[in-house]
């Protein structure tokens, strides 16, 4: 069976670095965007089957590519988790608005994180 | 007077000699405007029709007497600064005068004539400077909350690329780990949970203070979340050699209360109830059914630890009061745990307590509002005394629209549906039931209504409609549906109304338990 590949979409290089350790050894194959321009031309070229999308980004923040990923039919369908800084109480009602399948605050939990990948995907 | 702008004075004396006397006085000034009125009456209508930048009021008056009229110009003009003058010589007055809100007391006939307008000169400032004040106040925390913000937003970045890292070592993913290396690494990743747990304390207490603590009450079952959330603790207890245990009643009744914040709540008690109990010791976890008439529920956590005194009981709540003779391992963390949690009980009607003893441990414990279905349905069951013909449950699904998807619905989805439902019904008509979610991929909400068969068509159409209507709601994977059924309510017309609506809240609960009934009356 193919690997199934995620998209991890921070400005942080720590934080993709240490996602995509993690996820790696749980099976998947990795893509990297570090901005919001970044996400969707990645997007489009790597085709993944999940997006894991922080908000705080240059070049068009988080919200900002959900929207753009929800406007192209062939990117529409590509489940996305939120993973960001920011408070969800204020935050995960709108990303869930523009579409997002799920939000974590960072630090996640990595068995929840893990959980939902595989449910969403 | 300065030379700024001309002040427009309100003279308010029935007195024409007093009256004159001001009138001369201010006269010599330039950069006054006087406007004299004789009557509380007149000082009103005055204040309503033109600006003023102060007021000297006579206490006397003929249609209003003594402080009342102060109370009134204080009401009528809040931002004008008021000078007093009486003829009477009373310091208990004029302290009365100024404590209520007046810049100035004057004795009539006691004062030189320059005593006047530095007197409103210094009333106009003074005020000026208070509200000002106010002004930067509010400002100033403000900037506090949105700093706060700012940082703890900050702080988390580090501390996940600390997490991750961390994580991925004790799992063996960065090669073989040593026991000794588990140990540290151990050691490393409870801090930094510690430290995760530090920045949500700060986030709460900066939210409690700008009257932003969300917390959304549903009919909880508290069993439930107490045991799960002990669950979860278990292990961390093992680690301090400490006994967790769970005592939960069977048969307890519901309460309205917000699930993730009862988990946040217990969790807190417990952590706290560790730190201070050594090793060999127990912590128990108790969920007590209500006394016979108590429309509350208890859940305490008691520990073995070494109790508080009397003054430390008083002081516990208080933001930022940390306890000393915690057991030598544990830190103390921000001191916000206990406040957060009496912010969070309180916000759900509950209190939060603490009994001790020094040298035998203690017990803390909080109550929350018990649930009572046949209470929420008595107002629209009951018409003059009297219990109504018939009742209608509508029932609204919430799923997606791809049936293999097993995933729970998003919190904020279930939220935006409750609030779009909540405000399509009557008020003292329809009562939408406060379920907790159930997690599943599916939910439903249930609405009682006074209602026919018509009102029951009606109601279910308004429902559709404003769903439809919902930005929110406008997903292509979200399936909605609405349909409703209306049931004959048993003893209609009845005044034996406590056995009939027990009655039917329980034929209530037992149709939202049961799919059958639904799949044959969809509508």
């Amino acid at each position: 069976m193919d690997r199934r590949k995620i998209m991890i979409v921070d400005d942080d290089r720590d934080i993709r670095m240490g996602l995509n350790a993690r996820l790696r050894s749980a099976g998947y194959d990795t893509a990297f965007a570090e901005d919001g321009v970044g996400a969707i031309s990645v997007a489009r070229k790597e085709r993944p089957d999940l997006i894991l999308l922080d908000i705080g980004l240059p070049a068009g923040d988080g919200f900002v590519v959900l929207e753009r990923l929800a406007t192209n039919p062939d990117l529409a369908c590509i489940p996305v988790i939120v993973l960001s800084a920011k408070d969800p109480a204020a935050n995960e009602p709108k990303a869930i608005e523009l579409g997002a399948a799920g939000y974590f605050q960072k630090p996640a939990d990595n068995e929840a994180l893990l959980d939902a990948i595989a449910k969403y995907m | 007077m300065s030379s700024e702008a001309t002040k427009r004075i309100l003279l308010v004396e029935d007195n024409p000699d007093d009256a004159f006397f001001v009138q001369d006085s201010l006269g010599l000034h330039s950069g006054c405007e006087l406007v004299h009125v004789q009557r509380w009456a007149e000082a009103e209508a005055e204040l309503r029709s033109q600006a003023y930048d102060a007021m000297l009021l006579d206490l006397s008056l003929p249609d209003v007497d003594g402080l009342a009229v102060l109370e009134r110009a204080i009401a009528a003009a809040p931002h004008v600064p008021i000078v007093v003058m009486t003829g009477l010589d009373d310091d208990e007055c004029a302290a009365r005068a100024l404590e209520m809100g007046a810049q100035d007391y004057l004795v009539k006939g006691s004062y030189v004539e320059n005593v006047l307008p530095r007197t409103i000169r210094y009333a106009i400032q003074r005020r000026r400077i208070l509200e000002q004040l106010g002004e930067t106040q509010k400002h100033q925390l403000e900037l506090k909350d949105q700093f706060l913000s700012h940082v703890s937003h900050e702080l988390r970045t580090p501390l996940t690329a600390i997490h991750q890292f961390v994580s991925l070592v004790l799992d063996g993913l960065a090669g073989d780990v040593t026991p000794q290396q588990q140990e540290y690494l151990a050691i490393a990743m409870r801090n930094a949970d510690q430290l995760r747990n530090m920045i949500s304390d700060l986030m709460d207490v900066t939210r409690a203070e700008a009257g932003k603590l969300s917390v959304e009450v549903r009919a909880t079952d508290p069993g439930f979340v107490v045991w799960d959330t002990v669950r979860a603790l278990t292990a961390t207890a093992g680690e301090n050699g400490v006994l967790l245990q769970a005592e939960i009643s069977d048969d307890l009744p519901w309460v309205l209360a917000d699930q993730s914040r009862v988990r946040q709540i217990v969790a807190n008690l417990v952590e706290n109830a560790l730190k201070f109990t050594p090793s060999g010791g127990a912590v128990t976890v108790r969920v007590s059914p209500p006394d016979d008439d108590s429309d509350v529920l208890s859940i305490s956590v008691q520990d073995t630890g070494c109790g508080i005194d009397a003054e430390g009981q008083a002081k516990i709540f208080d933001r930022l009061h940390q306890e000393e003779h915690a057991e030598s391992e544990s830190r103390n963390g921000l001191g916000l745990g206990l406040y957060i949690c009496k912010e969070l009980v309180s916000r759900q009607g509950g209190s939060l307590y603490v009994e001790s003893e020094p040298g035998e441990g203690s017990t803390f414990g909080f109550t929350l509002p018990i649930f009572s279905l046949p209470s929420l349905l008595r107002p629209i069951l009951v018409e003059h005394g009297r219990l109504r013909g018939c009742f209608s449950v509508i029932r609204v699904d919430v799923a997606q629209t791809d049936r293999t998807i097993s995933s729970p619905l998003p919190e904020s989805l279930l939220a935006s549906v409750y609030q779009v439902v909540e405000s399509s019904v009557l008020q003292d008509m329809d009562v939408v039931i406060p379920r907790m979610s159930t997690g599943d991929a599916e939910e439903s909400f249930f609405v009682v209504a006074a209602a026919d068969s018509a009102g029951m068509n009606a109601l279910v159409r308004r429902i559709r409609r404003q769903l439809g209507q919902a930005e929110a709601l406008k997903r292509p994977n979200i399936r909605l549906f609405v349909s409703g059924s209306v049931r004959e309510c048993p003893g209609a017309g009845s005044a034996d109304l406590d056995k009939h609506i027990d009655e039917i809240a329980a034929s209530v609960e037992a149709m939202i338990s049961d799919e059958t009934i639904w799949r044959n009356s969809n509508g």
